[in-house]
């Protein structure tokens, strides 16, 4: 009888996987058809994972946030909010480190700071990280009076043109955070007690795992990935504007949840994450080559989230 | 009352009869042949222990349970009560155990709660007829001083049970059911509810009161029934009932001392957790006790007597007001899990699946969960070393499973037990407490949990102690017995009999 309901549960689980892998490949084998001459090349692979970093990234942080039982939409704002910081300073002729240093503090610290709200004075955290998306957004506005500045700096045109064996950096570094993430998940005390505390919270506590520091430095974790990306992103386009953000407000949350992660907490993974994040990237990238309108875009996302969704709601009844 | 009041109450005839009525669980008979009826103005209190059939008769009574066998009548005519919908039609309405309201609307929606008054326009509610509405029905209740605008989440607990009894009074009334009622009120507040039944009772409803204080139901109710194992085994007037009848039926022929605890085997062994003077805000006042290695200590308590509270406290769980918990000479530090589980103690709860298991996880998973730091080099998991202490606890308790891969789910509720014990014994803890450890396990299991506690404290001399609401339970395995009363420990004794337990638990409690 448990082995019948081993084999339920691993198809249940398997079909999500597949599912996704499955999206993935009809979304190439469309666009194959469609655009005959690039799409399909090395170059463009590599085009569609420098793409996906800054997104990676982030999603990689949240997964196991959202596992934990908790949710960060404040990402994007903290993206605009260290782009605008990097051309304020880089303007103040401070030097280029010291700037890339002073971002990744701010993004982490609004990160501790959502953490601190969530766990230590009981507020939503999805309630939580919607209002400090707010304030932090309007922040950027505010710092940079609404204008995109052009970025001219060496040490970030170094990120942008450096490619050893001909991969680009942001590539290496996406691959590095994701098998980071998922050696995290896999493999340590961490990870497992992620799971723990979003599959049930009470017998974490009375097991003597801490239900809050461990959120907490989820949270910190999240932050400081967003002003990564903040970073990756001002390398990328050369520029600084806090309008950059707006476009992961709900990408990263939807990668995950895509990827299978389960939004009530204690279930999901990165590689499904990963898979997740290919799929957009790819979206994006076909969009852009068959000129169609990236409001397009929008649309399909949408409506391959709620497929996913109910592949994964029909599984777990399969296991049931 | 007055005495021409009670004469006219005998006069009306019976409003609810039930005929023969059985009902049986898998291999539990809960209620066998149980046949009784319940007068127009009459409070019938309905007493026996846990797992006696109470509830089982009132949800048959109010069509929550369906029985096997029987009749029902409703003022003499047969009725098939099949669902709770067909019961409130024939005029039966229950106030249960826990509070079913809506906390966040006010006493006025909440006591017409699905009866809205409507205006002539379809969908619109009346809202002033609807205030009269509740106004009067409070009223009649004597219940003019709750606030209809307040909600009712912020209402003591008290006021939340009137708000819920005035609401299940919809017109056309003739029986109510409260099961347990009282069991999270202090005396004073249980004397109002007492009144308010009273009340009730009056205006010609008849009341089935289901409760484990027996001084309330000898205080309040008219005729008193005693169920055991599922049978009505006695039957008392006001006049005729004392307290010591009553637990003398709900017991039966066990207060020969047929079943006895089993004696210390441990004199001389060492001390190894002492509690002084400890109180905390949920039920526990100045409360002293003492475990030794190598025995197994049984707490017994009913429900609401602080029995409850006791396991969570001593693990750190909830911060105490007052208190000391020694682990042999060592003060520990109070209100932390952490610290309390580096001394040694491990807690397996009351509520195995939301407070103990993660149930999507596996059972290897499950096993290490308190351990996995230790099984751990710089973080990470040393995955034969893991491996290999899940499956020694596996095999030690044989744990039934063919994989230790699946989930906690796919196991039987005694097997999941037995993972929670693997828990902590992997844990090497020394000292290890536990809530009602076999409350939804079938017997087999039941046997087998006993049998493991037992050589875990008298072979490994681990200091075990069970906190329980199941008198069987402390006397067939504990070594020593303490019984909780009002937050005191009022019995301490190695080898009680189930009357003195059972009197000290129930008796002799502050009279309303």
């Amino acid at each position: 009888m448990a082995t019948a309901e081993k084999t339920k549960r691993d198809f249940g689980s398997v079909l999500q996987k597949q599912g996704l892998l499955v999206m993935l490949l009809l979304l190439i084998i469309f666009f194959r058809i469609f655009e005959k001459e690039y799409f399909l090349t090395f170059d463009n692979f590599i085009t569609i994972l420098v793409g996906a970093t800054a997104l990676g990234i982030m999603a990689a942080a949240q997964t196991p946030l959202i596992v934990s039982g908790g949710i960060d939409v404040s990402v994007g704002s903290v993206v605009a909010l260290t782009t605008v910081l990097v051309g304020k300073l880089l303007a103040t002729d401070m030097p280029s480190w010291l700037v890339v240093i002073l971002a990744i503090v701010a993004g982490t610290s609004v990160g501790v700071l959502n953490g601190f709200i969530v766990v230590q004075l009981g507020v939503n955290p999805f309630i939580t990280t919607l209002g400090t998306m707010s304030f932090f957004s309007g922040l950027a506005f505010i710092l940079s009076s609404g204008q995109t500045v052009s970025i001219r700096d060496d040490l970030f045109d170094w990120f942008l043109y450096t490619k050893p064996f001909n991969i680009p950096v942001f590539v290496i570094i996406l691959v590095v955070v994701m098998a980071f993430a998922l050696f995290v998940e896999r493999k340590t005390v961490v990870g497992r007690n992620i799971f723990a505390v979003g599959g049930n919270r009470e017998a974490a506590r009375l097991s003597g795992i801490s239900i809050k520091m461990l959120p907490l430095g989820l949270y910190a974790v999240s932050g400081f990935s967003a002003a990564i990306s903040g970073l990756i992103l001002v390398c990328q386009l050369g520029a600084a504007s806090p309008q950059l953000g707006t476009s992961y407000l709900l990408s990263v949350v939807t990668a995950v949840i895509l990827g299978g992660t389960s939004l009530a907490g204690g279930r999901g993974s990165i590689v499904g994450t990963a898979m997740a994040v290919g799929i957009l990237a790819t979206l994006s990238n076909g969009f852009a080559h068959l000129q169609l309108p990236s409001y397009g875009q929008t649309t399909a996302l949408g409506a391959a989230l709620i497929i996913a969704v109910l592949i994964d709601q029909t599984s777990a009844k399969v296991r049931k | 009352m007055i005495s021409n009041d009670q004469a006219d109450r005998a006069r009306k005839g019976p409003v609810l009869q039930l005929e023969s009525v059985s009902k049986r669980y898998g291999g539990v008979q809960a209620l066998s042949n149980v046949s009784i009826s319940v007068n127009a103005g009459e409070i019938l209190g309905l007493v026996g222990e846990n797992g006696a059939g109470k509830s089982t008769l009132a949800g048959v009574a109010a069509g929550l349970v369906t029985p096997d066998s029987g009749r029902s009548f409703i003022d003499g005519q047969e009725v098939q009560i099949t669902s709770p919908r067909v019961a409130e039609s024939v005029g039966i309405r229950l106030a249960s155990q826990e509070l079913q309201l809506c906390p966040e609307l006010d006493v006025t929606t909440n006591v017409l709660l699905g009866h809205y008054p409507r205006k002539k326009l379809p969908f619109l509610v009346d809202y002033d007829a609807m205030k009269q509405k509740a106004a009067e029905r409070l009223a009649s209740l004597g219940l003019e001083d709750i606030d209809l605008d307040k909600n009712v989440g912020e209402l003591p607990v008290v006021y939340r049970a009137f708000v819920q009894i005035a609401r299940s009074l919809t017109p056309g009334a003739k029986v109510l059911i409260t099961d347990e009622p009282t069991a999270p009120m202090s005396d004073i507040e249980a004397s109002r509810l007492l009144k308010l039944l009273r009340t009730i009772c009056d205006q010609g409803v008849g009341i089935v009161f289901v409760s484990h204080r027996l001084d309330e139901v000898l205080n309040i109710a008219d005729r008193i029934l005693v169920i055991r194992d599922g049978v009505l085994v006695d039957e008392m007037s006001k006049s005729e009932g004392t307290k010591e009848r009553m637990v003398n039926s709900m017991l039966g022929e066990k207060t020969s001392g047929t079943l006895q605890a089993r004696g210390a085997h441990v004199d001389d062994s060492q001390t190894a957790l002492t509690i002084t003077g400890l109180a905390t805000s949920n039920g526990i006042e100045s409360l002293d006790l003492s475990l030794k290695y190598g025995e197994i200590l049984g707490v017994y308590g009913i429900a609401g007597s602080g029995r409850d509270a006791l396991g969570m406290t001593i693990f750190g769980s909830t911060k105490p007001t007052a208190g000391d918990i020694r682990v042999g000479n060592q003060s520990i530090r109070l209100g932390s899990i952490r610290a309390t589980m580096e001394t040694g103690i491990g807690y397996v709860p009351a509520e195995r699946r939301t407070q103990g298991l993660l149930l999507e996880r596996s059972i290897k998973e499950n096993i290490t969960l308190a351990f996995l730091r230790r099984l751990a080099k710089w973080g990470l998991i040393q995955k034969e070393n893991e491996r290999g202490s899940a499956q020694n606890w596996v095999d030690k308790l044989s744990v039934k499973t063919d994989n230790m891969d699946n989930t906690a789910m796919s196991l039987s509720g005694g097997n999941q037990q037995k993972v929670l014990l693997s828990r902590w014994l992997l844990t090497g803890c020394r000292i290890l407490i536990l809530d009602d450890p076999t409350r939804g396990v079938d017997i087999g299991s039941k046997l087998e949990i006993y049998e493991l506690l037992q050589s875990l404290a008298h072979k490994e001399k681990v200091a075990v102690m069970v906190i329980t609401s199941d008198i069987e339970e402390v006397l067939k395995i504990a070594d020593r017995i303490e019984v909780i009363r009002h937050g005191r420990i009022v019995l301490s004794k190695a080898t009680p009999t189930q009357e003195e337990v059972a009197r000290a638990a129930y008796l002799e409690s502050v009279s309303s």
